[in-house]
């Protein structure tokens, strides 16, 4: 894996990346989260986003999943530039955030329903109820959010993000707090959607699961990418070693 | 092993002395969030703190300054004006948020004592802008129903007493009806009492017995005190002060005791709440629908949001059953409603998603529709206060309405309620804070900052009350009817703005990250 300067990667420049990210910059008032991110997932892949506390993750997914409009630079998903059609890119992104993402006081099935509405889902029930059971939420689909474990909070957010089968799916901590059980779940998910051509973006801690669930791996340190490169570099003893050089 | 702190000087961390007391944790807590506070909001909280003790004297100076031919209806006034403190103090403490110095919730991880948290609750009971209208109320009433009294402080020093004294007791009283909540039994027997006094009301004020019971009042006997200890005469004032004293220290105690044992004891009435299974319904035949179902039932499966709703529906209700007013003073009922139904959660409305804030921005959905359903319900929490309050006030009115009386009541309805959505419209947007509102004491915003709503509320809500029970008493319909739409416009208008400024992604982007607390 290099170090600087930080490769983009594509990896077929025929096919058109699902995710595009050209000089992402975000400023908090006087905060610099991310300094000139650039960033490329092809559809079907699925590419690890990992690093320190802080290092930008999560603004980057955020700014990608319409959250948070990007202070500079070009961000693009399914060939919609986020910036200007935030709705569009919203239709097209399924997002995970890294902390809660859940109304308190509403039940999933709430959460689903309000979801196929504003996406314009028809027919949704049956899926839904599919997807609750396979992340073992069915038997707590109709209680309030603020009722859940840690761990449920964390499923019910990957369902809900990969509800719609979007073409773009960000995962932020998807695996956090998550039982085994649950992990497999979301591994067989991202699979499946990656089979059928949504890009997958994973930010996490857990480095080994994502060297599993993710072809490529983009590292980031103070706001910026200073690798990039096949996720499996990044696996066992070898890659732990490499990665904890790449944080220094 | 090598320690990797070898070679380091290690801090100077001392673990064997005695930890701080109540009041240094209080102290702590207080600087903390002083120091949390930036620029104008700092200036504004420490005007706003500054103002209370002003306050207080302006309302002796404003007693002394009144006419001396209405001194001794203010002293007729006294015994009742002090029972009413008392009866709002209790309600307040019982059934609203506001009393906690440090949510439970960052309490766990810090060594927060009990007595620390009920002597958290006491210092804030004044920013509770009905306790502090009233503590001024009975000020200026003593101040001027004893004007010509030799030694008016003596009078003062027992009023002053009065209100320390209830307040203790009503913080206590506050954690006995938390403690209740904590238990099936003891939930049913709160429910028995509410009812009990709903229907002691109704029946004392069908019997017209009203009047006789408050001249049986317990607090004619400190004002009886007060009295003669203005005249000079200090044998009974002396011993009421020693009896309020004892009731105020008796109180502390208990309130100590009562807190320890509430933070033992489970939010019960929350687990039940989300332990229970709410069936799901048809889909919703428009996005605002949708978004309107979701936002009531984050208002209904609240704990804290369900009984502020009640207690605001319930006690202008008792109120009205209580007393009968005429048709000019049941225009002023509407805006205290409205505003109390503001601060419920109206003043920081987007809280009401918590964490969610961040989900349903990723929702395709319109953000204006999103603002507007939650403002709706803001609305809906106005009126659905306010309207049985003037409901029942009417039904026990002095006399039958004049049209113009009717129209000053629906526009005292419909400007303040309009007048409340707007401002909470422009706050939701402009000053967010991360509240999860689940727990009996949880609130939309912190405490400095709900004093300062409160009080912007209040006054704005009153003062068009005021001019709705001016019209009211002069006849004038057609002028009621264009002050209804001129007010009314003005808050739609606030709204508008907020809506439009909702629009824009960077605010989108900063609100729902506080919101959501991350």
């Amino acid at each position: 894996m290099q170090v600087t300067p930080p490769p983009r990667p594509l990896p077929d420049l025929t096919i058109e990346p699902a995710v595009e990210v050209r000089d992402l910059r975000v400023r908090f008032d006087t905060v610099d989260a991310v300094t000139g991110v650039d960033l490329s997932v092809a559809p079907g892949s699925a590419v690890a986003l990992v690093g320190r506390n802080g290092a930008g993750k999560s603004t980057t997914l955020r700014v990608l999943a319409g959250v948070l409009p990007p202070s500079a630079g070009l961000v693009r998903v399914a060939g919609v530039d986020v910036r200007h059609d935030p709705l569009a890119a919203k239709r097209v992104c399924g997002y995970c955030p890294d902390v809660g993402g859940l109304v308190p006081r509403a039940t999933p099935w709430e959460h689903l329903q309000l979801a196929a509405r504003l996406r314009g889902m028809a027919g949704w029930e049956p899926h839904a109820r599919d997807l609750l059971e396979q992340f073992d939420l069915a038997h707590a689909a109709n209680r309030v959010t603020a009722g859940f474990s840690h761990g449920m909070g964390r499923r019910l957010s990957v369902v809900l993000a990969a509800f719609h089968a979007p073409a773009v799916l960000l995962l932020d901590e998807p695996f956090d707090g998550v039982d085994p059980l649950g992990v497999e779940a979301t591994f067989d998910l991202i699979s499946r959607l990656r089979d059928s051509g949504t890009a997958v973006l994973v930010s996490t801690h857990l480095i080994e699961l994502a060297t599993r669930v993710c072809s490529e791996a983009v590292v980031l340190r103070a706001g910026r990418v200073v690798a990039a490169g096949p996720a499996a570099e990044l696996a066992g003893a070898d890659g732990a070693g490499r990665y904890r050089q790449l944080l220094a | 092993m090598t320690s990797l702190l070898a070679g380091r000087r290690q801090p100077a961390i001392s673990r064997g002395e005695r930890p701080p007391g109540a009041v240094a944790q209080v102290a702590a807590v207080i600087a903390m969030r002083v120091s949390t506070l930036r620029g104008s909001a700092r200036r504004r909280t420490l005007a706003g703190l500054a103002a209370i003790p002003l306050g207080a004297g302006g309302a002796i100076l404003a007693g002394r300054a009144l006419p001396g031919t209405g001194a001794q209806d203010a002293l007729i006034l006294m015994p009742t004006a002090w029972l009413a403190f008392a009866v709002l103090a209790t309600v307040a403490a019982a059934t609203a948020g506001g009393r906690e110095l440090l949510p439970r919730a960052q309490a766990v991880s810090l060594p927060f004592s009990p007595a620390a948290d009920h002597l958290g609750a006491l210092l804030l009971a004044p920013l509770n802008i009905a306790w502090l209208i009233q503590a001024l109320g009975l000020l200026t009433l003593t101040s001027w129903g004893l004007r010509d009294a030799p030694v008016p402080a003596a009078a003062q020093l027992v009023t002053v007493a009065w209100i320390v004294a209830v307040t203790i007791v009503a913080q206590t009283l506050g954690w006995v009806v938390e403690l209740s909540r904590s238990t099936t039994w003891g939930t049913w027997t709160l429910r028995a009492g509410v009812l009990a006094a709903i229907v002691a009301a109704g029946t004392l004020s069908a019997v017209g017995r009203v009047g006789e019971l408050l001249d049986r009042s317990p607090t004619v006997h400190f004002v009886t005190a007060a009295v003669s200890g203005s005249q000079g005469s200090y044998r009974g004032w002396g011993f009421a002060l020693l009896e309020l004293g004892a009731a105020a220290m008796a109180a502390m105690f208990c309130g100590v005791r009562l807190a320890a044992v509430v933070r033992r004891r489970p939010a019960r009435s929350q687990a039940r709440v989300e332990a229970r299974d709410y069936p799901p319904r048809a889909d919703a035949r428009s996005d605002l629908a949708a978004a309107l179902r979701i936002d009531r039932a984050g208002v209904w499966r609240s704990a804290p949001l369900r009984r502020g709703l009640i207690a605001l529906a319930a006690v202008p209700v008792l109120t009205a059953l209580a007393l009968r007013l005429d048709w000019y003073l049941i225009a002023i009922l509407p805006g205290l409603v409205a505003a109390g139904a503001g601060l419920l959660f109206g003043v920081n409305a987007l809280s009401l998603d918590g964490s969610g804030a961040v989900w349903r921005e990723t929702l395709p959905g319109s953000p204006r529709t999103w603002l507007t359903a939650r403002l709706l319900v803001v609305a809906e929490v106005c009126v659905a206060g306010a309207g049985p309050a003037a409901l029942v006030a009417g039904a026990r009115a002095t006399s039958a309405p004049m049209t113009a009386e009717v129209i000053a009541v629906l526009g005292a309805t419909v400007a303040c309620s309009a007048q409340v959505v707007g401002r909470c419209a422009v706050w939701s947007v402009t000053r967010p804070y991360a509240a999860s509102l689940r727990e009996a004491r949880d609130q939309p915003a912190p405490p400095a900052a709900m004093a300062g709503y409160s009080a912007r509320l209040a006054v704005a809500t009153t003062a068009t009350g005021l001019v709705f029970s001016v019209l009211a008493r002069l006849q004038l319909t057609e002028a009621a009817v264009a002050a209804a739409v001129a007010i009314g416009i003005i808050g739609v208008r606030r709204a508008v703005i907020a809506v439009r400024r909702w629009e824009d992604a960077e605010v989108r982007g900063h609100v729902v990250t506080t919101v959501s607390g991350t």
